[in-house]
């Protein structure tokens, strides 16, 4: 559909298009990206040197814990006298066991649930 | 090798739009270059204040350059750029209007067709209006756009809009009725 505009506004709305000198305006708009990426960039930077310095903090407690884990997990629960049934039972009767039981268990418990 | 001089100023617009999108902020100034005048003087007729229109136009800039990756057909730049504008200037509307307190218009004096006179009448003249209604003018005037497409472009029901068309254009001509007579000038180029 057509629009019917008055011939005398629309020939004032052409006279009033001028062209503004853009030069200025440009380097103002395209100084502002400049800067922004520079803040990204630095902000990034920052994040990184953070997150580094966070991991390097927690290394070492988190490398005693792993340790720690390592010397109990292979606890036996009960002690048993029979070298070859202690043997064949180690997987079961050990703390390592018992978590892993204790997960599946879980495991399970919680599909029942939401099921 | 990087591209010369020339390069980005012969480009056609899509191919600019796509560089741009990838972060190629020599092809982004090019387009800024090319609609820089276009968007300020669509956003000096929505808000009839320069310096307010400049700072508008320069928002829009920045706000197409962060979001130019969700432009997802570079062929309709144009018509993306314009809703950022618009969008630009119906946030900064949101704020308390200085031109609604504004003292009652009246012209500027003898009605001489030269571009500047001319601008600062046709702006002062469309402060005057009511911001839905002036943006519908500037949509058919200055945008050229048929009642159509400003009422799909601003979701209003085309009867509203025409409605709009017809009592701002009622009222432009009064206010600027000294135009009417006014000796013909040729534009400047």
């Amino acid at each position: 559909m057509t629009a019917d505009r008055d011939p005398m506004l629309q020939g004032l709305f052409d006279i009033a298009r001028r062209d503004p000198a853009g030069e200025q305006f440009v380097a103002r708009i395209m100084s502002d990206i400049n800067r922004r990426r520079r803040w990204t960039m630095f902000a990034r930077l920052f994040i990184g040197v953070v997150l580094l310095v966070g991991a390097w903090l927690v290394a070492v407690p988190v490398q005693d814990a792993v340790n720690l884990m390592i010397q109990i997990l292979p606890e036996s629960l009960i002690e048993l006298e029979h070298q070859r049934a202690a043997r064949v039972l180690a997987p079961l009767n050990s703390i390592a066991g018992l978590v892993a039981v204790g997960v599946l268990g879980l495991g399970l418990a919680l599909r029942k649930l939401l099921s | 090798m990087p591209p010369g001089p020339d390069y980005y100023s012969r480009s056609p617009e899509v191919l600019l739009v796509g560089l741009a999108r990838s972060g190629d902020r020599k092809a982004f100034e090019a387009l800024v270059n090319r609609r820089q005048a276009w968007i300020r003087n669509l956003l000096r007729r929505c808000c009839g204040d320069v310096t307010l229109a400049d700072d508008l136009a320069q928002q829009t800039f920045l706000q197409a350059w962060s979001n130019l990756p969700r432009l997802q057909r570079p062929s309709r730049f144009g018509a993306w750029l314009k809703r950022v504008a618009l969008n630009v200037w119906l946030q900064q509307r949101r704020k308390p209007d200085p031109l609604a307190e504004a003292v009652e218009w009246s012209p500027t004096g003898e009605a001489r067709r030269e571009p500047a006179a001319v601008a600062i009448d046709l702006d002062r003249a469309l402060a005057t209006l009511p911001e839905p209604v002036r943006l519908c003018i500037v949509l058919s005037y200055h945008e050229r756009m048929t009642h159509q497409e400003i009422a799909e472009f601003v979701g209003l029901p085309l009867g509203t809009v025409k409605s709009h068309i017809r009592r701002g254009s009622e009222r432009l001509r009064e206010r600027l009725s000294a135009y009417r007579d006014a000796p013909r000038i040729e534009e400047q180029p």
